[in-house]
């Protein structure tokens, strides 16, 4: 019960960036942190002209003071690593500090990967505060930061556009809080002079010209929720449940911690282990999918399927609801079957051009098609009506150790 | 997929090199070049998808065997990449990778990469971002997915696979 009045407590803190008067006392019992309140509401809206986007807030403060802006519309991401924030006039009067570069003097830079689009900027310090939870003095990468050289020829060689305003972005910014190999958003891997012109993420500019850089792991851009103090193990993803036509919008919440407070124990949610990268084995019309995962940053379900119709836009586009189903193995060996439903986009209301060429902000009973033979993506689709378990490697949880994604079917 | 392939001189002769960087569409000597060009250590001839499988952590198990004629040649840079060039006849037809960063595509779709890149950004300006694609264009399509540190991908050429073989195989 005083767990609760302290969660109100700090309820009234949250988002102010304030918040120095509890940090104080946490050093002496290592093993009871004091609750802070641990969750942050997620939107589903189409503010940005896409579907199934969940956006929530961050606060971005110069590191130990007070001077913060809290910026809206970031792409919550279990997909990826790392808080990532497109630059802004607001963000630039904070004057953040840039993350260490060798030589001295020269700016960090990074150039972060999806599968066709990539991020260019600066990377600098800041503590990230959500709900109750602060990340101190930690990499985020400003993108499309004015005062960085423009993009290396790696970044566009992959022939992924860039994304250097909120519109090609989708959202202010977008938070990865996925299962990595690692907490930061490259790993040992950027640390290492071996792999320099392979991975391609880092770089030390000039004002004028950038070139290929290893970065120290904890000096690498980190998940937020990882490097929070506590509540650090995981977080859950709520979403209300949708009509199989959509809602305009959606809302839900994002829940830091697993198991660690009153809020976010696992329920009646299974565990699906998964390998280091998030991946485990989907099995869909008696094929295995080995790389399948669930990621909060796709829109749709992603899925193998040339007997179901197929639009020209890649959407499946069966004119009513098709029930189907797939079985997800964690490396547990833990198994359940999903039934879901995909439907035509032509059959959601109202349709809105300015909603993606999809009616709703909001849809459940979406899919697309995909030539892989290796991967079934479980995206934001798969979340509504849903509480999604993220469990970080090597972190204890109610559920053993990461990585895992758990929910209740 | 049981059938075996018996490639022909006329079939040789279709398949004109397109470029003498080319890799995708150009000739066996182009993967020597994407060799130096991304920095990949000693190529492995894998003649069978199903051995590669045994050779490359995370690469997909392949459900059936080449037709004969076609060999994979496997190119794998110091960051763990793994990029396969899919040959027949002395042309490269298909590639697959499996890579921490999306691989350079510059180099390795040679000329059809600006086309490549023109369709991304008409899907990008559609409102497809970062989940998987199905990217398709000027008689290239090319599959891509996954997330950082886990991209993996397959670009061919429809017109130009040898006969008997399916898109499938290339993994």
């Amino acid at each position: 019960m005083k767990k609760y009045l302290i969660v109100l407590l700090f309820m009234s803190l949250a988002g102010c960036g304030g918040g120095d008067s509890g940090s104080s006392i946490q050093s002496a019992a290592p093993a009871v942190q004091t609750p802070v309140q641990n969750t942050a509401a997620i939107t589903v809206d189409g503010t940005f002209g896409a579907a199934n986007r969940p956006y929530t807030s961050v606060t971005l403060c110069k590191p130990g003071t007070n001077q913060c802006q809290t910026i809206d519309h970031i792409i919550i991401d279990t997909g990826s690593v790392g808080l990532r924030l497109i630059s802004s006039a607001a963000i630039t009067a904070l004057g953040l500090p840039s993350q260490s570069a060798r030589p001295a003097g020269n700016q960090l830079g990074e150039c972060y990967y999806y599968a066709t689009s990539y991020a260019w900027g600066s990377v600098k310090l800041a503590d990230v505060k959500m709900a109750g939870e602060t990340a101190s003095n930690i990499a985020v990468q400003i993108v499309a930061d004015p005062g960085m050289p423009s993009a290396p020829t790696a970044c566009s060689n992959t022939g992924g556009t860039p994304q250097n305003t909120a519109q090609e972005m989708t959202g202010n910014g977008i938070i990865g809080v996925g299962i990595g190999p690692s907490y930061y958003d490259c790993g040992p891997a950027c640390a290492s002079n071996a792999t320099i012109g392979g991975y391609n993420l880092y770089f030390t500019c000039t004002s004028s010209v950038c070139q290929d850089t290893t970065v120290p792991i904890t000096q690498q851009v980190g998940n937020p929720v990882a490097l929070f103090p506590q509540d650090n193990n995981g977080v859950i993803l709520q979403l209300q449940s949708l009509p199989n036509t959509g809602t305009p919008t959606a809302a839900g919440q994002l829940i830091f911690g697993i198991g660690t407070q009153a809020d976010n124990g696992l329920g009646a949610a299974q565990v699906y282990t998964t390998d280091d990268n998030g991946y485990f084995p989907t099995t869909y019309n008696g094929i295995v999918y080995k790389n399948s995962f669930i990621d909060s940053g796709s829109l749709f379900y992603t899925f193998q399927d040339n007997t179901l119709p197929t639009c020209d836009s890649g959407f499946f586009c069966p004119l009513s609801v098709t029930s189907l189903s797939a079985i997800n193995t964690g490396l547990n060996g833990t198994s359940g079957t999903v039934n879901f439903d995909v439907l035509t986009p032509d059959a959601f209301a109202n349709a809105v051009n300015a909603v993606n060429d999809v009616g709703e902000a909001a849809t459940v009973a979406l899919g697309s098609n995909t030539g892989f033979s290796s991967s079934f993506d479980w995206g934001l689709s798969f979340f509504f009506g849903r509480s999604i378990y993220v469990a970080y490697k090597a972190r204890a949880t109610p559920g053993g150790k990461g990585p895992y994604y758990a929910y209740a079917n | 997929m049981a059938a075996k392939l018996h490639l022909t001189l006329g079939l040789a002769l279709a398949l004109a090199p397109l470029s003498v960087f080319a890799t995708l569409g150009g000739d066996v000597s182009s993967v020597s070049t994407d060799q130096t060009e991304l920095h990949a250590g000693a190529q492995q001839l894998i003649a069978l998808p199903h051995q590669a499988a045994s050779l490359v952590a995370g690469a997909p198990e392949a459900n059936t065997q080449l037709p004969s004629g076609v060999s994979v040649q496997q190119l794998t840079q110091a960051d763990g990449a793994t990029i396969r060039e899919y040959i027949a006849d002395g042309k490269v037809f298909g590639i697959a990778w499996n890579a921490p960063t999306p691989p350079n595509l510059h180099q390795l779709l040679g000329n059809y990469f600006p086309s490549y890149v023109t369709a991304v950004q008409t899907a990008a300006a559609h409102g497809a971002k970062h989940g998987p694609q199905i990217i398709q264009a000027n008689g290239l399509v090319v599959y891509t997915g996954g997330h950082m540190n886990a991209f993996m991908g397959e670009a061919f050429m429809p017109q130009q696979l040898p006969p008997n073989f399916s898109a499938k195989d290339i993994q």
